[in-house]
């Protein structure tokens, strides 16, 4: 039952009222003497106000001293109770207070707890972030490291790709001084060729002339060979001319022998035999004269042959020389036009290198632009990166200063005691 | 006035008197004696008779050997010879006056004069004595 503390007041005024009407009348019923009925119903209205006062005065203060404890209970910040009054008779103004003392705790424990819960989990998560961001930071110092490798990879690249080119474009003068080497050979070649043409063509006309000089040579040897048949015949009639003059000479000494023998008779015989002796001594002379002029004849010719045979065989020998050289300058001739040929080769082929040379020079260019714009490249992103590594570190700075702001927020939220119910209930 | 064949021996000028010659043969063949003497060299036959050939260089001391194919065959009644020698020479003329005599040495006993034609001296062989010889030898060989 409510009874507002007004209504409360006029009752218990009602109730001093009426307890003194009441005892007014109930007094000199009690045989009380005259004079002492006053005084005894005075006394009893007293007690019964004194006795009313007293009662609703604790009442209520007892009910204002809960509310003022809770109200100093809530002013420390402790939530964990609720104000409890005392149950009485009939609830008044000071219960409606002190139930809104205790929505108004409930609603700054719900405030407190989830604040708390919150800043925690803020907490838990900005040091998860600063934890991540120094992770970042790391991987982002890492890939600085590899950017910077990269980097310096790129340049040496670049270096290298510089000495490549370097290098091919020697390459290609080399080429082109082979190709120059090449026409030259091949210039020499031609004219060795020409040369050695000329050679085997002037080496068989000496052998032409050789073959004339031998075919001359053994007719003069036939000529010779008959020449010395008939000096041969003319030994033979010189032989026998000789014998002839021997016999006669032979005969003419008999003769005189004869004359000698008949004395003064054979005087005139004799001188005849002496005339014919010395005809035929004189006969005999020229013919060893003819025999001694063939056989130096012979000789000679004998000497001629031996010189013919010698010159034959010289002849030969040179023919022999004029083949061996002209098979030399036959072979001069092919090798020149082999080489001649290889050197063409050797001289497109080198051309055809030029143009790969250029081809190489110009590829290689292509990459060392593009070494060049990597190396510019990674710079860029090393220093993107840092300056993400920066922002991480930055990053990491204000999530930890978050985690300081979450924990002052804890430190601030922590004087107000929820107890054991407040502090696990949210979630 | 006389006449002489001259003829070489060896190393010596020999001659004989035309007159002691019957004729002066050439080439002819000779043909070997078995049994014959040394100095004989063989037989040939001389217009159809048998003479022995005496190889006179040998009789004179001379070295053996081929010897000249004209041969001296001596008048018959001084010599029944023929005589081969190393060469013979042309006929030469000569005055008696110019004969001299040899002083004789055992290996030409049958060598007695000299004749002296101006320094050239031809030994003039004495067909009889060389007949005698020779038929020493022969006698020699036949004993």
């Amino acid at each position: 039952m409510r009874i507002e503390i007004s209504h409360k007041f006029i009752v218990g005024f009602i109730v001093v009222v009426g307890s003194i009407v009441l005892l007014n009348g109930l007094v000199p019923r009690l045989g009380i003497p005259e004079h002492l009925q006053q005084l005894v119903a005075t006394l009893g209205a007293l007690l019964v106000g004194l006795v009313f006062g007293w009662l609703f005065s604790k009442a209520f203060t007892s009910n204002i001293g809960v509310l003022t404890t809770g109200a100093e209970r809530l002013s420390t910040g402790d939530l964990s109770r609720k104000i409890r009054l005392r149950k009485g008779i009939a609830s008044d103004e000071t219960e409606d207070l002190a139930n809104s003392l205790n929505l108004v705790v409930d609603s700054l424990r719900n405030l407190v707890g989830q604040i708390r819960t919150s800043s925690l989990r803020v907490n838990e998560s900005s040091l998860g972030l600063s934890a991540t961001a120094e992770e970042m930071t790391t991987s982002s110092h890492q890939v600085a490291g590899t950017i910077e490798q990269i980097s310096k990879g790129a340049e040496s690249q670049a270096s290298m790709v510089e000495t490549v080119l370097r290098v091919v474009k020697d390459m290609a003068m080399s080429i082109e001084l082979v190709a120059a080497s090449a026409k030259t050979l091949t210039a020499s070649a031609a004219e060795t060729t020409d040369t050695a043409r000329q050679g085997e063509q002037m080496a068989s006309t000496a052998v032409e002339n050789m073959k004339q000089v031998l075919a001359q040579v053994d007719e003069n040897g036939t000529q010779i060979v008959a020449f010395s048949e008939h000096v041969q015949q003319i030994g033979t009639i010189v032989d026998v001319i000789t014998h002839i003059a021997q016999k006669t000479n032979l005969l003419a000494l008999n003769a005189t022998i004869e004359a000698a023998r008949a004395g003064e008779y054979g005087h005139g015989f004799a001188i005849v035999a002496d005339e014919i002796s010395k005809l035929a001594e004189s006969a005999g002379e020229s013919a060893s004269e003819i025999t001694r002029l063939i056989e130096t004849t012979k000789q000679e010719s004998i000497q001629v042959q031996e010189s013919m045979s010698r010159s034959r065989t010289v002849i030969d020998a040179g023919r022999e020389s004029i083949n061996t050289v002209s098979d030399a300058f036959h072979a001069i001739t092919d090798r020149a036009e082999n080489s001649q040929t290889k050197a063409i080769s050797i001289n497109e082929l080198a051309e055809s290198q030029i143009g790969s040379a250029q081809d190489i020079v110009e590829a290689i260019e292509e990459i060392s632009r593009v070494a060049e714009e990597n190396a510019v490249s990674t710079e860029e992103v090393a220093a993107a990166t840092e300056e993400q590594s920066m922002s991480m570190e930055r990053m990491s700075a204000s999530s930890l200063k978050l985690a300081q702001l979450a924990d002052e927020l804890l430190v601030s939220v922590s004087r107000f005691q929820l107890g054991a119910e407040g502090a696990t209930e949210p979630s | 006035m006389i006449q002489v064949l001259p003829f070489v021996l060896g190393g010596g000028l020999y001659g004989l008197e035309l007159t002691q010659i019957q004729e002066v043969v050439d080439a002819a063949p000779v043909y070997y004696l078995p049994g014959a003497p040394e100095g004989i060299m063989g037989a040939l036959n001389f217009h159809g008779r048998i003479l022995p050939v005496l190889d006179l260089p040998l009789q004179f001391g001379f070295a053996k050997g081929p010897r000249s194919a004209r041969m001296i065959v001596p008048t018959d009644r001084n010599c029944p010879l023929v005589l081969a020698v190393d060469s013979v020479r042309s006929v030469l003329s000569a005055d008696a006056q110019q004969i001299k005599p040899c002083l004789n040495v055992a290996a030409e006993e049958t060598v007695q004069q000299v004749l002296d034609l101006d320094g050239q001296r031809i030994r003039l062989v004495d067909l009889t004595l060389l007949r005698k010889r020779v038929g020493r030898l022969c006698e020699l060989s036949g004993g």
